[in-house]
């Protein structure tokens, strides 16, 4: 048998996992419980991740995360295509976490708190200045990421940070994938221009 | 449109590690053994207030229309008692959208006094209409 490719590969375990997820959303819908926990532990590492990319602090990501699966649980029966369960979660998911910084008008200020003390705690001593420096640029990246347009922030999170091809953010957003190509395009240009102003460091912009 | 690659030295270079950075930082989420449990927690939660919820509503609909209205405004002082009051930097700038799940909204919803939607647009839920039906007349 020739060698199989990675990419087959990587489709093959894909197509594997959607038909894994039909099964679950069918008993869980049939109100098997377990089937549903089943959906959480297979979904709750991605899900922080994604999550993380907005609010960049794990323990509020843990709990966004966890009242996007009691929301999803609640309207899994609004779920059209059992094989869309993933797409559909993870909208609900980012719906949830644009609420919560809308909501969460100590998001920035948490941000600036915790980010020094962080920082110093969490890495070596040795490159320390320039480690606590990089990550208050990735700060600054996140701080304008939440001033883009909601559809923009969305595609760029879904592409940048979680690593979404466009296919995928396309499904996420409901939208067709030149749309989500758009959007990514012009959210970076957005960040570029307010981060790559000659004479400003990253966190100075404020256009 | 082709993928976009930054050339080094220039703003998109360093957008890119940047990114890069937080990749790296979201790749390494710590480990949430208590996860499943939470989830768990919230679960059962709901399901004890959509059965309390689904009591009152029962009731309501067995009294008469001056009932009803009393039933309702109990019900209403349930599903609020729970909610916790908000501190100032929380209370939502514009009223007309609700943040959902709101415990209150989600109690209306529940007990089929409400409808709300899924705004995708503003990222939020939309509280449509609260539509007291003529509780007691059936």
């Amino acid at each position: 048998m020739p060698a199989q490719k990675a990419s087959d590969r990587e489709s093959t375990r894909g197509s594997t996992g959607v038909s894994e997820d039909v099964e679950l959303v069918r008993r869980a819908s049939a109100g098997d419980s377990g089937a549903f926990e089943a959906l959480v532990l297979r979904y709750e590492t991605p899900l922080r991740k994604l999550l993380y990319g907005y609010v960049l602090d794990w323990e509020v990501a843990e709990d966004v995360a966890q009242d996007a699966f009691l929301l999803a649980y609640r309207k899994l029966g609004n779920l059209g295509e059992a094989a869309a369960f993933k797409s559909w979660l993870y909208r609900i998911a980012i719906n949830r976490a644009h609420d919560e910084l809308r909501r969460s008008a100590r998001w920035g200020r948490r941000l600036d708190r915790n980010v020094g003390e962080e920082a110093l705690a969490e890495l070596p001593a040795a490159g320390a200045e320039s480690a606590v420096e990089s990550r208050l640029l990735r700060r600054a990246l996140v701080r304008e990421l939440a001033r883009l347009p909601k559809s923009q922030r969305t595609a760029v999170v879904l592409k940048d940070v979680v690593g979404m091809k466009y296919v995928e953010i396309a499904e996420c957003l409901g939208c067709p994938i030149g749309t989500a190509q758009i959007r990514v395009h012009r959210g970076r240009q957005k960040l570029r221009r307010r981060l790559g102003e000659p004479g400003s460091k990253a966190g100075g912009g404020t256009r | 449109m082709r993928e976009e690659k930054s050339r080094p030295g220039n703003a998109g270079g360093e957008l890119d590690t940047l990114f890069e950075g937080l990749r790296e930082e979201c790749a390494a989420p710590p480990s949430a053994p208590g996860f499943l449990a939470g989830f768990r927690a919230r679960r059962d939660a709901w399901r004890e207030r959509t059965d309390q919820a689904a009591t009152w509503r029962l009731l309501a609909l067995r009294l008469s229309p001056v009932g009803a209205l009393a039933a309702g405004a109990a019900l209403v002082m349930t599903l609020s008692s729970g909610t916790q009051p908000l501190a100032p930097e929380t209370v939502p700038e514009a009223p007309v959208t609700a943040e959902y799940p709101d415990p209150f909204v989600a109690g209306l919803e529940e007990a089929g006094l409400a409808t709300v939607s899924m705004n995708d647009e503003d990222a939020g839920y939309e509280l449509l209409a609260v539509l007291y039906e003529p509780m007691g007349t059936r």
